[in-house]
């Protein structure tokens, strides 16, 4: 009888969280994965409303508070970090407004575009870090 | 407990995890809005995705009116959607309302918006919810039977600008600038469309008549947190077909329609609050003239009809709509949802003439509906609701036209588990006469509310893939509003009136893009004068992607009166992505011209005859191609 009741209150937890954010969170670390999948431990620095809840569901990488030390970073917006985080510094950006007037600075972006999630890495970005995406995603790079 | 609900959340998280197009397919399904704003609790509802009406690259909404269980698309006498015509009848207002998110589209004073919006363009449209079966009245400011609500785009998730060019038979063309972004503080929308819609001729003896309609319709929204400020404006012209002319001859006939209206609205998911403030203005100029006679009017004394030739109305009129609502969370398991409505119709016909005599001057001129309601729900555990509603509406009115009281009173019960979901739910309420009823009776004050009492249970099976529903509703009308053929007058009908409606649909998803739904249904009315007959209905729908092509077949089959010969509309979309920025799409409605038909009558005074005018197409066979350019 309590093994029932664990069952009925482990899946009570897990469908009380949407599927969206499940989702949300295994995007988020298919993203990490192929922008990182050489290094163990990565950290990861976040200030999206998108993806702040994601490190209470993604639990493999480091996330940090400072920027500089992360090796992604996921935010809304560049203007709220400093210089130094946005040179050398693998960004992903999660609003479309900042995707547009950064192309040159972010390695990818993720937004809503035409009532469809969207999903684009900038060839750029990924030659000067050296990442090379399996052929099948080609069509996310741009 | 929590470790070991992440280690399960962990493996169903990797197991999604492979691939990069899927996840972006699926977060689409998870996070589509019509998942946030359908209310399971409001009726039986039937939901056309962002998915849906972008692959069957809507042109009107008609295309879904057709495909509405229990009904049929029908239009009127002047080429006006009705999907309840009956011949000289006056229009069931009351039957269905559409609702732009939260504001009612109704004329303050011929009400059922449907009967123009149904042709027009919806690309500003994200998604439509359609209510039947008891349909609570807490979604809408004036009750009624059926709701089609239209959400929206969210600016937020568009981040796009786009125009849109199609032209197609009888010459019609349409053309679409659509742009919505999100900025650094706000987000806006901003859609213009421009459509001339021509349809197809008919001829009655030497007469044309014609159903041609040409819509120009602005609309912007700013939204900045919680609160949405929003303007609307539409000129809609068009040709009446019969114009209602009993001779069938119209000579002459237009009717011009500019509406606008703005709002605010302020609404929070968090908080509860959801309140609104909307002003409308429309300015109304029909006119009618017909070869012999037009119509009759009813008048006090002898002969008691007036026969004309000549009809026009121009006409004025707003509106101002209020609303203050909460919902709070009195336990856990308790939810109160709390509201007053407001509606201020204030109407002014600037000229009414018959034959070049002005009757425009009547006493009422104003209407104003007071509306109190609240909702209780409980949750006794997470699978079982119950909730009961309650809707008070006072109705007062000038120039010596009786108020009226409108009491409305639901009950429901939902039961809801990951494989079944079943609804039961009771709804018993008055509906008032309808304004233009009320101007056409003002002088008699006989107008006694109609009553509805509906019942609707829904059984549904859920599955991964696939999705089985099933739905019977009985509803009993009494003091049903008609027009009497020997007078001309309006009046209550005295025999109560039965529907009884089951209605089976079943969806399948072959995967994440290709998916089909089959629908059937039949009513069995019972009019209680022996001349019932059952109406049945079905359609498929298919959505099917190769490569680049996306295609949207469709067959609608009714079967209505006896004396209209079944219909099947066969209808497609074929849509191919060029680029990312730039697609084609051909579109064929109707192409057998086999859907359901329409007939129509008048009537010749001189030799006592009905005049026929048998098999109109409602709905046109039509051809269009198109594109849509992403800048």
């Amino acid at each position: 009888m309590r093994v029932l009741a664990a069952i009925l209150l482990v899946s009570t937890y897990i469908f009380a969280v949407s599927n969206a954010v499940l989702l949300k969170a295994s995007l988020f670390s298919l993203i990490v994965d192929l922008l990182d999948h050489n290094l163990s431990n990565t950290a990861v620095y976040i200030d999206s409303k998108e993806y702040r809840d994601i490190p209470k569901f993604v639990k493999k990488y480091r996330y940090t508070d400072n920027c500089l030390e992360a090796d992604i970073l996921f935010v809304d917006t560049l203007k709220h970090l400093p210089k130094e985080c946005i040179e050398d510094h693998k960004i992903f950006v999660t609003k479309y407004r900042d995707f547009i007037s950064n192309k040159d600075k972010i390695i990818g972006a993720f937004f809503w575009q035409k009532g469809r999630p969207t999903i684009i890495f900038n060839k750029n970005r990924l030659e000067d870090f050296g990442i090379e995406l399996p052929q099948k995603y080609s069509k996310y790079i741009e | 407990m929590k470790r070991l609900a992440i280690l399960l959340l962990g493996a169903a998280l990797y197991a999604e995890q492979s691939d990069l197009t899927l996840l972006l397919s699926k977060l689409q399904q998870a996070e589509d809005l019509s998942n946030k704003t359908k209310q399971e609790s409001a009726g039986y509802v039937i939901t056309y995705t962002r998915e849906d009406l972008d692959r069957m690259r809507i042109k009107s909404l008609k295309e879904i009116l057709e495909r509405i269980p229990f009904m049929r698309y029908n239009e009127d006498a002047q080429g006006l959607t009705d999907l309840l015509y009956a011949p000289f009848q006056p229009t069931q207002e009351h039957q269905i309302k559409i609702y732009i998110d939260d504001k009612e589209t109704s004329d303050a004073i011929f009400g059922n918006s449907l009967q123009v919006f149904s042709e027009m363009d919806l690309s500003f449209i994200d998604h439509i919810e359609i209510y039947l079966g008891a349909v609570s009245f807490t979604l809408g400011t004036e009750p009624s039977i059926a709701i089609i609500k239209l959400y929206t785009k969210e600016p937020s998730r568009e981040n796009i600008t786009t125009i849109d060019m199609s032209g197609g038979s009888h010459g019609q063309k349409d053309i679409t600038l659509f742009s919505a972004k999100e900025l650094e503080d706000f987000s806006y929308l901003f859609y213009a469309n421009h459509r001339d819609l021509k349809r197809k001729k008919y001829h009655y003896q030497k007469t044309t008549l014609s159903r041609d309609k040409r819509f120009t319709t602005l609309y912007a929204q700013l939204i900045k947190n919680h609160l949405r400020a929003e303007l609307y404006a539409s000129d809609v012209s068009l040709k009446p077909f019969t114009a209602n002319a009993i001779d069938l001859s119209p000579q002459k006939g237009n009717v011009d329609v500019q509406t606008i209206y703005g709002g605010l609205r302020y609404k929070n998911v968090q908080t509860g609050w959801n309140c609104y403030l909307y002003v409308t203005y429309a300015d109304i100029d029909s006119f009618a003239k017909s070869k012999d006679i037009l119509g009759v009017l009813p008048i006090d004394s002898f002969p008691y009809i007036l026969p004309f030739k000549q009809h026009h109305i121009k006409a004025k009129n707003s509106t101002i709509d209020a609303q203050i609502a909460k919902q709070s969370s009195l336990t856990p398991k308790w939810d109160l949802l709390l509201g007053f409505k407001s509606r201020f119709k204030r109407f002014i016909f600037k000229q009414n003439s018959y034959d070049g005599v002005d009757r425009s001057h009547f006493p009422f001129s104003k209407e104003f509906l007071l509306s109190g309601y609240g909702e209780s729900k409980y949750l006794f555990n997470q699978r079982n609701i119950a909730f009961v509603s309650y809707k008070y509406d006072n109705y007062s009115c000038n120039g010596g036209v009786r108020d009226y009281d409108i009491d409305m009173f639901r009950l429901g019960y939902i039961y809801n588990d990951y494989g079944y979901l079943a609804k039961l739910f009771m709804v018993d309420g008055d509906f008032k006469p309808s304004t233009i009823e009320l101007i056409e009776t003002q002088s008699q004050n006989t107008l006694q509310a109609q009553h509805y009492r509906i019942y609707a249970l829904e059984l549904q099976k859920k599955g991964k893939n696939a999705n089985l529903s099933f739905l019977y509703t009985h509803m009993k009308a009494k003091d049903l509003i008609a027009r009497d053929l020997e007078n001309m007058r309006l009046y209550n009908i005295d025999n109560t009136i039965v529907f009884d409606s089951v209605d089976l649909r079943y969806r399948y998803r072959f995967n994440p893009i290709d998916k089909i739904e089959l629908d059937a249904f039949v009513v069995q009315p019972d009019y209680g004068n022996g001349k019932s007959r059952k109406l049945y209905g079905a359609h498929a729908v298919l959505y099917k992607r190769f490569g680049d092509f996306d295609f949207y077949n469709a067959i609608v089959y009714r079967k209505w009166t006896k004396d209209t010969k079944p219909g099947i509309d066969v209808s497609f979309t074929i849509n191919y992505d060029y680029s990312d920025k730039l697609s084609f799409y051909c579109k064929g409605i109707n192409i057998f011209d086999t859907a359901i038909k329409s007939d129509y009558y008048g009537y010749d005074i001189i030799h006592s005859q009905i005049l026929h005018l048998n098999d109109i197409s409602v709905i046109d066979r039509t051809f269009l191609v198109g594109l849509e350019y992403q800048f």
